[in-house]
């Protein structure tokens, strides 16, 4: 499916990733992942590894606190998408459709988000998902084409709680998906494009 | 947006037919209208419907045995290969003209010359205190989204269908214990799942007992019987059945009956013409995904018939 998915893709995008030794099994995983990804992109896919522990000034620009973890950067260098989760399984579409849309494939939502940007605070949305969501697939994809849409107001990061535990207690997840909206509102369950617009509008501080 | 054809969008255009839903109905739908050479549209606000959510599928004609999620990711691909566009929206009115439907989200207006409501049912709540409360903390409505969180934890599946003899069994796979709460006096599951649910070590059923209140601190703790009785349990799961989503019918004046379910005829057909119902939000008595399918099936021959005759008399 990876193959079938990333053979869409039609100009050139590079993704950021930062591994480390602490994580290794994890970090490994998502390089070999992505390694298929790339070999299917046809030469369109770059992607810059980074270890966490040799660089410091980048992980400071980015923020980064967990590893591995997967960046879709705008052409201003600001984070749209993180990935703290292995682009398997139902995270493949929504994936490859946030890099479509980030190399310029139409955006269903792009009209109504710029509408409402004034209206909107900057926003970090945690989408909380597992493997084995049935509705998490789709909650992603409207969330990362918020971001896409956003101008660099929201961002989408995408966490699989199962391989972040510590994350997962944080939060006290016992539902799947589960939105942390600026670590203040949660939204549980399959909601809609319209509810997450009008919690971004009405709720974010 | 599932879908990822985007470039096969365009809200611009009078579709022949759009089909709303998200599950196999709708999609059951769309394969035969693209393959009737319908142009169609099928907007849903989430992909999958119910079946998603179901961990077993062993009743549907040759697919011996997948999940839910196993079955709608073959649905998907067979639309897929029909380059069947998909958007990811919830239609929120259908306002009638001379000729054509105008169908309006919060993102978007869409044209149609004919439509299927296959929108499906949501998971009914109980309506007791406790379940708004605790839902995410420990309440929850779908046991394959939500089990593994309960690993070695006791919980209890509040119901006596199918479906909720199907969570119990589900959730028997990685909890310490499991039980079934149902107000009758046996459950009614499918004879198979019955014997499954009686042979499980882990799971037990208490009859004839309602419960009233889900009580907890952070998270769920126990819930209460109607016969005043405090049970200790770790997470609440709620299978009681479901509600169907037909709101968008009423507000054009389709006929619906007293469970709310929209009225049809043989050939899927609603009372206002132009615009057909199939699946769990329609009036059949007896819903699976099979039957639903073969619902949408006949709504796209009766839609293409409509557009048919519809052309004819342009």
């Amino acid at each position: 499916m990876i193959q079938e998915e990333i053979g869409k893709l039609t100009k050139p995008v590079t993704l950021k990733i930062f591994t480390s030794s602490k994580n290794l099994q994890e970090s490994v995983k998502m390089l070999d992942v992505l390694d298929i990804y790339q070999k299917a992109s046809n030469g369109l896919l770059k992607i810059e590894e980074h270890r966490f522990e040799t660089k410091p000034n980048l992980i400071k620009k980015y923020k980064i606190q967990d590893v591995p973890v997967i960046l879709m950067t705008n052409d201003l260098d600001q984070v749209i998408i993180r990935y703290l989760a292995v682009p398997t399984a139902a995270k493949i579409q929504p994936f490859v459709q946030a890099l479509m849309v980030l190399t310029g494939s139409p955006n269903y939502y792009k009209n109504v988000i710029k509408e409402n940007l004034n209206k909107i605070s900057p926003t970090i949305i945690k989408v909380l998902i597992t493997d084995y969501c049935a509705y998490c697939s789709t909650i992603i994809s409207i969330c990362s084409q918020f971001a896409l849409a956003s101008e660099g107001k929201l961002q989408t990061d995408v966490i699989d709680i199962m391989a972040h535990p510590d994350i997962n207690e944080q939060y006290d997840v016992t539902t799947v998906p589960t939105l942390i909206i600026n670590e203040d509102k949660k939204l549980i369950g399959d909601i809609s494009a319209e509810e997450l617009l009008y919690e971004l509008i009405n709720k974010t501080k | 947006m599932y879908n990822i054809d985007m470039e096969d969008i365009d809200p611009e255009k009078t579709y022949d037919l759009i089909v709303l839903g998200g599950g196999p109905t709708a999609i059951g739908c769309a394969i035969y209208a693209a393959r009737f050479a319908l142009d169609v549209l099928v907007i849903g606000k989430i992909f999958g419907g119910l079946i998603a959510t179901t961990h077993l599928v062993e009743n549907y004609p040759g697919i011996t045995s997948t999940s839910g999620q196993g079955l709608m990711e073959m649905f998907k691909d067979h639309m897929n290969s029909l380059r069947i566009p998909y958007i990811t929206d919830e239609i929120r009115s259908i306002e009638k003209t001379s000729d054509n439907f105008i169908l309006h989200s919060f993102f978007q207006k869409f044209k149609a010359k004919s439509v299927v409501i296959a929108t499906g049912s949501e998971r009914k709540k109980l309506g007791i205190p406790g379940e708004e409360e605790f839902a995410g903390r420990g309440v929850s409505y779908c046991a394959t989204c939500d089990g593994p969180f309960y690993k070695d934890k006791t919980v209890c599946v509040i119901g006596g269908s199918d479906s909720a003899a199907k969570e119990a069994l589900f959730l028997s796979q990685n909890v310490k214990k499991v039980y079934i709460i149902y107000r009758g006096e046996e459950i009614r599951a499918e004879p198979i799942n019955k014997k499954r649910v009686e042979q499980n070590q882990k799971i037990e059923i208490i009859y004839k007992t309602n419960v009233t209140e889900i009580k907890g601190n952070n998270t769920v703790k126990s819930v209460i019987f109607d016969n005043g009785k405090e049970f200790e349990v770790d997470g609440v799961f709620i299978e009681v059945g479901s509600v169907p989503n037909s709101d968008i019918a009423k507000h054009i004046g389709i006929r619906i009956n007293d469970k709310g379910e929209i009225i049809i005829n043989r050939k899927s057909e609603t009372n206002l013409p132009g615009v057909f119902a199939a699946g769990d939000v329609a009036d059949a008595p007896f819903k699976q995904a099979i039957t639903g399918v073969a619902e949408g099936v006949i709504a796209a021959y009766s839609a293409f018939d409509y557009v048919k005759k519809m052309n004819i008399e342009y």
